[in-house]
């Protein structure tokens, strides 16, 4: 049984046991891989120079921190959408935020963007707040979003952006052509600590964003109107929502592409652990968000050997069926059974 | 009528309302409604299904726009009225609360005091003992851990009802507060939020289905008929058979209460033949 209410106390000993988590993750996951590399070689006088260093340094860890910061700003956007629609199956891929993330950052790139440029999350994030606009427009009737609604339109939105990335392909040149898919099929492979940097700006931006409105999001699940007789500047915090999770998508795809499910499962799990409060939920799922992406992204280098998976394959097979149990959960309690 | 009807005592209104009226697109659904209700005082709302009702509580609590007229909250108009402010002065408990996720039931007390607290909304020792006696008095303490979700239609609606007494208002508007409540926990309900209105002078405006539970708790009471105002006054003055059946278009019968001298409203339907058959047997309209 979980406690009553939230405290302060509590709040600060559950985000320092997920960042123990995090850190631990983190250092784990640098050390395991299809090719042993010894930290201690590494670390030696001179280490700087050996093969362990550069495997360590060099192609893992930046991997590994991009994972993190992939998976926090997913997971993140995840459980401020589910709180700004009321829903537990609002998901920024399953919303078509991320796909709308994607064509914004494909015409950016075929218009001839460098794709480490800071333009590419920036078309992405101006991409995911279009899209969470009019999901949001399209989705709600009556003030209230149904699970069908949502689902809904989020395969329209899916649908529509991946012709409108075909359309631009298809008018692109071969070889930029074959980066758009390259990009697109998302990945962590990027070795780069100034990406790093960049999108975790873009990721503390939207996280500190979505922070401050996060009681006013609790007080939302009361309905606009009930939100509305409790104080709350209902607007003011939706507006302060799209602009939050869309730089937390716009952030992710950037880098990584199209990873499903990430922001359906942890926030969903989360809630049930610690409960939707969104003051312990919203930071708990930054954490455990990247904790999980950490983990999906070390299954996906190691599972095959030597050859790698696409870590969008491995969140895809946990969260599909994940997904299947939460809509029959939703449509048989919406239909009151 | 368009004048506010004067309140009781003297004292200056904790809500006041003129000339309200409303539409649905061309539909009127309120016309020329006035209210004024005094701090201490509990004001009754009864009417036909779609007589406004609603519609009138929502323009109290800021939740609509009237066409034509003017909510006051404490001399100030309530479009004037800052948010969180407004907000500590005005509660509401809505006919059927909603609650998106499973908050536990002290967790949605506490969402009480949020116009109270800043942003960040980590209520202190005093927010706590608020929010735990407004559950304790409405009887549904023991409850706080439980996910509002698992709560009978009853206890649910009274931990809404604490969440809005949590709140601590000067006005408190009520729509349909005890659908979802039994004999016992109407008349306590009603019982608190009188002594609330003893004690702390807070007014209540509430819409009532139950005729007689509006003659035995309110002040006066304001009869809608099609969206205008048929009737205001004291319940001894308002509740007379020909106003009531030509408003709910139903006969019905009016009596004293033996114990409290207040009218009690009966209706006159036919009754089943067994039922006759019964009480003629029995020689007593009394009991179940």
């Amino acid at each position: 049984m979980r406690p009553a209410h939230l405290t302060v106390r509590r709040l600060a000993l559950t985000c320092a046991a997920l960042l123990v988590l995090l850190a631990a993750s983190v250092a784990a996951a640098t050390l395991i891989g299809p090719v042993r590399a010894s930290l201690v070689a590494a670390l030696a006088p001179g280490g700087a120079a050996t093969a362990d260093h550069a495997i360590l340094f060099r192609a893992r860890l930046p991997r590994v921190l991009l994972g993190a910061v992939v998976g926090a700003s997913l997971a993140g956007a995840g459980a401020a959408l589910q709180a700004l629609l009321g829903n537990a199956l609002a998901d920024p891929h399953l919303l078509g935020v991320s796909a709308g993330a994607a064509v914004a950052g494909v015409v950016v790139l075929v218009a001839g963007a460098d794709p480490v440029s800071p333009l590419v999350p920036l078309a992405a994030f101006l991409g995911a707040l279009g899209t969470v606009a009019v999901v949001f427009l399209a989705a709600r009737a009556g003030g209230r979003t149904s699970p069908h609604a949502i689902l809904l339109v989020g395969v329209v939105c899916n649908a529509l952006a991946a012709s409108a990335i075909m359309l631009v392909n298809a008018i692109a040149s071969y070889t930029q052509a074959q980066g758009v898919l390259f990009w697109i099929m998302g990945s962590l492979s990027s070795q780069s600590y100034a990406l790093v940097a960049l999108v975790a700006l873009y990721a503390l931006a939207g996280a500190a964003w979505l922070s401050r409105h996060a009681h006013a999001l609790n007080l939302l699940a009361a309905g606009e109107e009930g939100a509305r007789t409790l104080g709350v500047d209902v607007e003011r915090t939706r507006r302060a929502v799209f602009l939050g999770a869309s730089l937390l998508v716009g952030a992710a795809v950037s880098v990584s592409g199209m990873i499903n499910f990430v922001g359906l499962i942890v926030p969903h799990l989360l809630r049930l652990v610690l409960g939707p409060d969104l003051r312990l939920l919203l930071p708990a799922s930054f954490l455990g968000g990247a904790v999980f992406l950490v983990w999906a992204d070390t299954l996906a280098r190691t599972v095959l050997g030597a050859s790698e998976l696409p870590v969008g394959v491995v969140t895809a097979f946990l969260g599909g069926p994940f997904f299947l149990w939460l809509l029959r959960r939703s449509l048989r309690r919406a239909s009151g059974g | 009528m368009t004048a506010p009807p004067a309140a009781g005592a003297g004292t200056s209104p904790a809500i006041e309302a003129a000339d309200l009226a409303f539409a649905f697109g061309a539909r009127e659904v309120l016309a020329g409604v006035g209210l004024a209700v005094a701090p201490g005082e509990l004001v009754g709302v009864v009417g036909p299904n779609g007589s406004g009702k609603s519609t009138l509580v929502r323009l109290l609590a800021g939740l609509a726009v009237p066409r034509t007229g003017e909510v006051r909250l404490e001399g100030r108009p309530l479009a004037a009225w800052p948010r969180r402010e407004r907000a500590c002065r005005l509660a509401l408990v809505p006919q059927d609360p909603r609650l998106d996720f499973a908050f536990t039931v002290l967790e949605v007390a506490l969402m009480g005091r949020a116009p109270h607290l800043a942003s960040l909304g980590f209520a202190g020792a005093r927010d706590l003992a608020i929010a735990r006696e407004a559950l304790a008095r409405l009887e549904v303490g023991h409850l706080e851990h439980r996910s509002v979700d698992a709560l009978s239609g009853g206890e649910r609606q009274r931990v809404f009802l604490a969440r809005a007494l949590a709140q601590e208002p000067a006005v408190l508007l009520l729509d349909e507060p005890t659908t979802h409540l039994d004999l016992r926990h109407q008349t306590g309900l009603h019982d608190l939020v009188r002594a609330r209105c003893a004690e702390r002078g807070l007014a209540v405006v509430s819409v009532l289905h139950d005729l007689n539970l509006a003659a035995a708790f309110c002040d006066r009471v304001l009869v809608l008929e099609r969206g205008r105002a048929a009737a205001v006054g004291t319940p001894a003055e308002v509740f007379r058979p020909d106003l009531l059946a030509r408003v709910f278009d139903a006969p019905v019968h009016v009596e004293r209460h033996p114990l409290t001298g207040l009218p009690v409203v009966l209706p006159r339907g036919t009754p089943g033949p067994r039922a006759v058959r019964a009480s003629g047997s029995s020689g007593s309209a009394s009991g179940r």
